[in-house]
């Protein structure tokens, strides 16, 4: 039982965070058709910049959170605004590997800035000490922050389905043009996914690192989401929550039940099943090529 | 109808890569054969490695075995992703492939040159296997099959390295004697006939009736079987040619350094390799072996020119400067120069010639008669 429990607990505080990095990665592959490689780097640079003013400085949270969301949102936007859209209307794979081009200047930035020191965030207003579930033992901060992102996830997809803005970004991303003409700013609507999946990704990795270490080993978690991406369908915003949920659970009962080496390896071989079997994923769009 | 309409549209892949790789003023002759060129190159690198041998220093000779080591997987990705069009973030996969078996193959008594060639036969299984999503997914979904074999890869290499020698490294005999100098001297030779042999079977295929398959198949491939192209056969040809180079490769260096560790093998060094053949030009003979010269010696220039330029000091840092550096040329060199420095030279050339042959013409008085 107590095993069962912390498979359990231990995955959805996992899939938590992996669905708001997925939600990300789903968000400008919809928008834009690109995955992109430099995700984890968005989630590690906020949380960098954010534990390293709590070290240096002794400034309240919420301006920090503010700053470094602002931070990673605007790397985003350029991102896109200045590498990615000169490459519309060329093959497919060229802004992909823009996004491992720009994920290498990434890691060589920060691997001079922040150097290999670890950091820690402490985020004011969690509960200190730990929970017994069903005889096993929780961190309450993990679990507070695992309330936390899950809401947060549901709530982003909920708004794409309902809100104008939500619609504007899936239009935009279905057909351009169509969008165009029906009064949606295609340009500025990208910009703005763009932007979003930044501070998606850096909401990701400061509510991961208030509750583990903040080191380069976050790029990895970023990694472990493109299954997840992949097995709840690349192209379907409420598949990255299913899909970033069930991966967190396989993850935990692969580490409770046959150890942590395991996590990587079993994760990537769901990759490989989903690839040949149902490549579409669960919600995805079947892809058909004309010639 | 329940399902939202966001869930039934299709989507038209754009698959056309000739606009990106070759532009259309260029003869459909650009891959012919040209033996010369090759020898040209085989000769180039021969007198770099015979100035560097016998007037370098031992750090020069050193970086150019490194360089040679960085020529055979450039070609080898070069093949597989500038030929044939399929995206592999998988470099470091079968350089650890590569250098596990090796060292594996060492341990049971396995000679130098046989393990070399024990390491490239496994590989080029493992990449037979790596390949097979290829089959049924294409573009974009099969760099993170390549992802995947990266992990799968690592977790059997950390597992083989924790239950034998734990968190240290393998240590292999030195395969010549002498010096440390002396032996970085003898394994340029050495590595100077591997990769000239490389370099000819390279080109050879890319530009052959394989070569024409790939490229039909990197620029239409709904359309290569309707030309008679067996796809599958070729895809998966190409995976194990390339991925038994590479794992070569990681044989080789794995023996040249003397140690292995899983730690060496990270997803940078995938990122750049893919860097080394998109700076020197995808699907070109001298491209490869360009960037893989560029982006190894970065780190003893790229800090020299941040000093330069800032007057910090920065060779502490240099390996994370020349990562900035190789990045920012990536994204530079697809989306400025999508045919690489290769192309520059292409492009000066023709330039030359058409200028000479204007000038022969002028000189034999053809336009005389319209002056």
């Amino acid at each position: 039982m107590e095993q069962l429990t912390a498979a359990v607990i231990g995955g959805l505080s996992l899939g938590s965070t992996y669905a708001l990095v997925t939600l990300g990665l789903v968000l400008v592959f919809r928008a834009t058709d690109t995955m992109n490689f430099a995700h984890g780097h968005f989630m590690l640079l906020a949380a960098f910049l954010v534990g390293k003013w709590q070290t240096e400085s002794d400034a309240p949270f919420v301006p920090m959170l503010l700053a470094s969301l602002t931070v990673v949102g605007l790397v985003g936007a350029l991102l896109y605004r200045v590498v990615l859209r000169k490459t519309v209307g060329r093959p497919h794979f060229i802004p992909v590997i823009a996004t491992l081009g720009f994920a290498a200047i990434a890691d060589g930035t920060m691997n001079i800035v922040f150097g290999s020191t670890q950091y820690s965030i402490t985020m004011p207003g969690l509960p200190t000490g730990a929970t017994e579930i069903f005889g096993a033992r929780f961190g309450s901060a993990s679990l507070v922050i695992t309330a936390f992102t899950t809401l947060l996830a549901l709530s982003v997809v909920v708004a794409f389905r309902y809100t104008s803005m939500g619609i504007k970004i899936r239009a935009a991303g279905q057909d351009a043009l169509l969008a165009s003409q029906g009064g949606v700013n295609v340009h500025w609507v990208y910009i703005g996914s763009w932007a979003l999946a930044g501070i998606l990704a850096g909401i990701a990795g400061i509510a991961y690192g208030s509750t583990n270490v903040v080191n380069p080993g976050m790029i990895e978690l970023a990694m472990l989401a493109f299954p997840a991406a992949l097995l709840g369908g690349l192209d379907s915003i409420p598949g990255s929550l299913v899909g970033g949920l069930a991966i967190g659970l396989l993850q935990g009962f692969v580490a409770s039940y046959h150890g942590g080496e395991y996590v990587n390896v079993s994760t990537y071989l769901v990759l490989l099943i989903v690839m040949l079997f149902m490549p579409q994923g669960m919600f995805g769009t079947h892809r058909v090529s004309r010639v | 109808m329940t399902v939202p309409t966001t869930t039934t549209r299709t989507v038209t892949q754009p698959e056309d890569l000739t606009h990106e790789l070759a532009t259309p003023d260029q003869p459909a002759l650009r891959h012919r054969r040209r033996p010369g060129m090759t020898a040209l190159l085989v000769l180039l690198l021969a007198a770099i490695v015979a100035y560097y041998v016998t007037r370098g220093s031992a750090f020069a000779v050193f970086l150019l075995d490194t360089a040679l080591l960085a020529c055979i997987g450039a070609l080898a990705l070069g093949l597989l992703m500038g030929t044939a069009g399929q995206v592999s973030i998988g470099n470091s996969a079968f350089l650890a492939a590569g250098g596990f078996t090796a060292v594996w193959a060492s341990r049971t008594g396995f000679p130098f040159l046989l393990s070399v060639a024990f390491a490239a036969v496994v590989c080029g299984v493992v990449g037979a296997v790596v390949g097979l999503p290829a089959l049924r997914i294409r573009g974009i979904y099969l760099a993170l099959a390549t992802l995947a074999a990266f992990f799968v890869v690592l977790f059997v290499a950390n597992e083989y390295q924790s239950n034998t020698v734990g968190a240290g490294a393998f240590l292999l005999e030195p395969v010549f004697g002498g010096t440390a100098a002396e032996r970085n001297q003898n394994w340029a030779w050495l590595l100077l006939a591997v990769v000239a042999v490389c370099l000819v079977l390279t080109t050879w295929m890319r530009t052959g009736r394989s070569g024409r398959a790939w490229r039909m198949i990197r620029d239409h491939e709904v359309a290569a079987p309707m030309m008679g192209i067996p796809v599958a056969r070729y895809k998966l040809m190409a995976f194990i040619i390339s991925s038994a180079m590479i794992g070569m490769q990681g044989a080789l260096a794995a023996h040249f350094i003397g140690s292995l560790t899983a730690d060496t093998f990270t997803l940078n060094l995938a990122v750049s390799y893919i860097a080394m053949i998109l700076i020197g030009g995808a699907d070109s003979q001298a491209g490869p072996l360009i960037g893989a010269f560029l982006v190894t010696t970065m780190p003893t220039f790229v800090p020299d020119l941040v000093e330069a330029a800032s007057g910090s000091n920065a060779s502490a840092d240099s390996a994370a400067y020349s990562q900035i550096a190789y990045g920012a040329l990536l994204i530079l060199f697809i989306v400025y120069s999508p045919r690489g420095i290769n192309g520059w030279f292409v492009d000066l050339s023709r330039f030359v010639r058409r200028r000479l042959a204007a000038r022969k013409q002028h000189a034999s008085g053809e336009f005389d008669v319209v002056a």
